[in-house]
This record gives structure tokens, sequence and C-alpha cells, in this order.
């Protein structure tokens, strides 16, 4: 039980490239979209402030171009504590509800592969 | 499968199950769906040294399903996500273990915990979000994964030099 070993910088190098392969790789925002279960469910202007609802499970506010849950009927309330997000990419996610929350990116090829 | 063995894992399943407990009421830092420290896998590493491929399978599949058992998760998707991650991961780590003294403890229980949660957000972006863009979380999940795999590779290797060789030996 030896804590370093003659090749260990191999996988150190493989995993700080997926590190920051996926920092760096960042658009602009583009629209906000809610899938349910995989499918579309709505799209809303990042700019229209207001207090959106999904079916009758989950409530979420848009405010200044940011994004939050505020209510959910799920235990762990881990979409409520997500708190704010603005980064395109990076989503609000309610395993339970099997809801997502996301802001696109404005000219991201992902547009493509996600329907 | 002789005394000796059974003796072992039940002691490390056991102590496993426990931990994944305990692991549930430390605070998690990142809100993200599914996330836990991760502190369970001191078994898993522990295992490392007297297992085979088919034994580690087994063991990683009772560890994980005795603990979400008694956490009240059992068959839910948080346990579809840790479960495959586990087996996945374990397998791995064994693999590079069974290299003999090419890689330290330190990288791979690092690889385990990255294979671990890239092997969850995989799951999830497939069989339940059914979305891509989940794997943008994996930075988050890598950091917060690195840290407690460093304080489980450093805890075994800890117990390892306290207990002596004769223990881990079948």
């Amino acid at each position: 039980m030896k804590l370093f070993g003659k090749f260990d910088i191999i996988l150190y190098l493989i995993i700080f490239t997926l590190l920051f392969g996926l920092v760096f790789f960042r658009n602009n925002p583009g629209d906000i979209k809610v899938y349910i279960d995989g499918n579309l469910y709505m799209v809303i202007s990042l700019t229209k402030d207001d207090i959106y609802h999904v079916e009758d499970f989950l409530s979420f506010e848009v405010n200044n171009s940011k994004v939050r849950v505020i209510e959910s009927t799920c235990p762990d309330k881990l979409c409520v504590k997500t708190g704010w997000i603005n980064t395109p990419g990076i989503p609000i996610v309610c395993v339970p509800n099997k809801t997502m929350i996301i802001i696109e990116s404005k000219d991201s090829e992902m547009d493509l592969i996600t329907q | 499968m002789n005394t000796r063995k059974i003796a072992l894992f039940s002691l490390l399943i056991a102590f496993g199950s426990v931990l994944y407990i305990i692991e549930t009421f430390i605070p998690f830092p990142a809100p993200i769906p599914g996330g836990r420290w991760g502190f369970s896998n001191i078994t898993i590493l522990l295992a490392l040294q007297f297992c085979n491929y088919k034994d580690i399978l087994f063991f990683s599949v009772l560890k994980n399903s005795i603990g979400s058992l008694l956490t009240g998760r059992f068959a839910t998707v948080g346990y579809l996500m840790g479960i495959s991650g586990l087996i996945v991961s374990s397998l791995i780590m064994l693999f590079l273990f069974k290299r003999k003294g090419k890689f330290g403890l330190l990288s791979i229980s690092i690889t385990g915990a990255a294979v671990n949660n890239f092997v969850q957000l995989i799951i999830a972006a497939f069989l339940i979000v059914k979305n891509y863009n989940v794997l943008m979380l994996y930075p988050y999940y890598l950091i917060i994964g690195s840290i407690s795999a460093v304080a489980n590779a450093l805890i075994v290797v800890f117990i390892y030099e306290r207990t002596g060789k004769e223990i881990w030996k079948i």
C-alpha cells in the first residue's frame, strides 16, 4: 500500500485535461428552456422578469437575466438550494421531478442534439 | 470462499454501510443532485487488496444496496446512479491496483472518484433527465469528489500502517 506510484502523472493529466476542457467551454446566454423527462416543456426569454409555474410541482423566477427555483415538491429541495444561475450550460436539475431548467447557449451546436 | 474471506467481507460491508449512513449527516457544500461525499469508498480501497474482479463486483453491489436500504434510498434514481457509478469505478480501481506498484493509492482513489461521478452523470443524462447539458456539471463533481478521494486514500494508508499486512491476507 503506497500512496505514490511511478505512473501516477498519467492519471492526473487525464483528469485535469477533462476538468479544464469543460470549465472553459462556455457560450453566450440565449433563451431559458424547461425540460420534463427529456421533453421540451417551455421556452422563455431571459429578459422577461416574472414568476413561472411548471405543472403544479415547481415554480421558478426570472429576474435580471438570472433564474432560480422558488418552490418545488421534491424532498431534498436541491433545486431550490442551487440558487440563481446565469451561466449557459449549467442547469438547475430536479431529479425527483425529472425537470431541468437551463439557459441555452445562443450559437451552440448543442441545440441540434438536445431535442 | 473460505471462512477468513467471509469474515473480512462482512466486516468491510458492515463498515461501509455504516459509513454510508453517517455520510448523509455531513452537509454537502454544493447543491447538486445526487451529491454525496463518498467516504464509504474507504472500504472499497481496503477491499482492493484481497479481491479479484468477481469479488469486487459482489462487494460494491452489496455495500451500496445495504447502505441504501438502511437510508431509505433503495430503488430510487439516486440509487441507480450510485450503484452504476460504483460498479464501474471499483472495477477500474482494481484494474489499476493489479498493475503492481505502477500506480499509487492516491491516484487510484482520485481516478475512482472521477470515474464514479462521470458514470453517474452519464446515467443521469441518458436515462433520467435525458439531456446532454447535465454533463456540464461535471467540474463541480470532480472538484468535490477529489477532496474526499484524497482524504480516503490517506485514511486507508493510515489504517494499513496500524493494522499491518497479516489481517488483509487470505
